[in-house]
């Protein structure tokens, strides 16, 4: 039997199944070997090729919730978050739709559930208009805090959430396609009566009670001004497309130690200092060395993780430049390294970073930039420790100035709210189902340096 | 979707039940047990692989099932069956079942003579 067309419909759904290799090897020869068996049959019933395999690929059902079900099991299996790629998954999905659309035939009428579904996911996806952060809308939320009665004897669902939309005066948003996929329709039977509770709760109840019946959780998400009812999976990539956002830190003052000539700048053969430096070849060398820094972080070690064979090849081309920090002779690269891992451990929890295997932030440098993508409060958060750090060091330079003294400056306490006045260099700002757009920050920032607006 | 298909509430909380009563007899692979199904039931029963082969990663995940691989030609087969904490499971559930069908077998009304 040909493999092609099978082989192409496999390999999509082997790509954004994101399990490791050899899992998705697994799975991926078990299903090629059902759609072959079940295509050898029906051509055995006389039926013609390409109508075989149309209805083969329809029986085998969505592609999505099929790779939704395997990554929960392997999640469940491992205990580790898999790191899912929205834009990726839905990339993945549409290219399915167009090789499947290529593969079957033209006069095809009946089309596969999947596209549908896919459509509908991308539509979904809420697009606030000119908004940053996606927040809720405080409306929502106090709407949500409001005690409510509800009496609800076997009424399908349908019509609970038309009342519950008449009690909150909100949007309500249900994915229908998800839950159907999951197990429950619009006729699904409610039963839930309660009195005078928050309204937040009765969501609560209503999704437990409908995760009873279900292959899946659901749950609800606010966006803005939406109350969005789904799968929890689904609901993950929503609120994940609609709340990330990738800022710009100008951090070249932290990595490069204030204290003295701060860009010192030696030229040295490659062979100085010590087992955390690195060196770089000009400008190519921190960009190639600097994005492996993530790779060095899981040893435990900044810097010492990372491959030295960068140096040998390229460096012998070009002059080797190295950047020593005055006061602790450390370079700064290993200073970003330490940057970075400080950022990551005094933010959030390790699965809020893709770097310690969650499957959410992202931080990278750049030529003394920190990229980083992450919620709205976890910048915040990153904000106000970038700021106390400077006025720390700060702190630190002027005492050393003045006096001779071991005594140490009284250590600087986080503040609990922002009022950092660090500003970020850029803002690019990330909308669902768009293409990423920079801004350059507004001008007003407390950054000493000419704000470098990138492309 | 033709009605004398059963409703998917009817089958959603037993289709463990149904695959690993399936694999009680004998070791199988995903395609086998569908087709099973299938002709157990009189077309009845059609469980799509997009349920059949998740169902069957999490028994394997739970312990109820384990599986084999065997080289047919140049594909690579899976074949599961059961474990004996998947048996042990089989025959609780199954008990459970007996029970619950005679249960409503008394309920429920004398069957219509149209039927």
């Amino acid at each position: 039997m040909s493999e092609a067309e099978f082989e192409s419909y496999l390999q999509l759904l082997g790509r954004f199944l994101h399990l490791s290799q050899v899992q998705r090897d697994a799975i991926a020869s078990e299903l090629r070997d059902h759609m072959e068996q079940r295509l050898e049959e029906l051509l055995a019933q006389g039926m013609d090729r390409r109508k075989a395999i149309d209805q083969a690929l329809e029986e085998f059902g969505d592609a999505a919730a099929l790779s939704g079900e395997f990554r929960r099991i392997a999640q469940h299996k491992h205990r580790r978050r898999i790191m899912q790629t929205t834009f990726g998954a839905v990339a993945a999905s549409a290219a399915v739709i167009l090789v499947a659309s290529y593969l079957l035939p033209e006069n095809r009428t009946g089309a596969p559930s999947f596209p549908e579904s896919m459509a509908q996911n991308i539509e979904t996806g809420v697009t606030a208009p000119d908004q940053v952060d996606a927040a809720t809308d405080p409306t929502l939320i106090a709407q949500l805090n409001k005690r409510i009665s509800v009496n609800f004897n076997v009424a399908p669902l349908e019509t609970v959430v038309e009342k519950l939309r008449q009690i909150f005066e909100v949007n309500i948003q249900v994915e229908w396609a998800a839950l159907e996929q999951a197990g429950v329709d619009m006729d699904h039977p409610v039963a839930l009566q309660l009195k005078e509770v928050s309204g937040k709760n009765v969501l609560l109840l209503l999704m437990r009670h409908l995760s009873a019946s279900t292959v899946e959780p659901l749950g609800y998400t606010t966006l803005d001004n939406v109350l969005v009812i789904s799968t929890e999976n689904a609901l993950t990539t929503l609120t994940r497309e609609a709340q990330t956002v990738v800022r710009v830190y100008d951090c070249r003052d932290l990595i490069r130690w204030p204290g003295g000539a701060t860009d010192q700048v030696s030229r040295a053969p490659s062979g100085a200092g010590g087992p955390g430096m690195m060196e770089m070849s000009g400008g190519m060398g921190s960009m190639g060395g600097n994005m492996m820094m993530p790779g060095g972080m899981r040893g435990g070690q900044p810097g010492a993780g990372r491959p030295q064979a960068g140096r040998g090849r390229i460096g012998r081309a070009l002059p080797q430049v190295t950047r020593f920090s005055t006061q602790t002779g450390e370079s700064s690269e290993l200073l970003a390294s330490k940057l970075i891992e400080l950022i990551v451990m005094t933010n959030g929890e390790p699965g809020d970073w893709a770097l310690l295997g969650g499957d959410e932030g992202s931080i990278h440098e750049f030529d003394g930039m920190l990229v980083i993508q992450h919620r709205q409060d976890v910048h915040d958060r990153i904000v106000v420790l970038l700021d106390t750090l400077r006025q720390a060091i700060h702190e630190a330079d002027k005492q050393s100035a003045v006096t001779d003294s071991t005594s140490r400056p009284a250590p600087l306490i986080l503040p609990t709210e922002v009022s950092g006045t660090e500003r970020p260099v850029l803002i690019i700002k990330k909308r669902a189902g768009r293409s990423v757009q920079p801004t350059p920050a507004s001008p007003s920032s407390a950054e000493p340096r000419d704000p470098t607006t990138k492309p | 979707m033709p009605d004398q298909k059963y409703q998917r509430d009817l089958l959603r909380g037993s289709l463990d039940l149904l695959v690993l009563s399936v694999l009680a007899d004998e070791p199988m692979y995903g395609y086998l047990i569908q087709k099973r199904l299938r002709q157990v039931s009189a077309e009845r029963v059609r469980l799509a692989a997009g349920t059949l082969y998740p169902l069957l990663h999490r028994l394997e995940a739970d312990g109820a099932v384990s599986s084999r691989h065997e080289k047919v030609g140049q594909r690579d087969r899976k074949w599961y069956e059961l474990t004996s904490a998947g048996r042990k499971r089989l025959s609780r559930q199954a008990d459970q079942w007996r029970g619950y069908v005679e249960c409503m077998r008394q309920l429920l009304p004398a069957p219509s003579p149209a039927l």
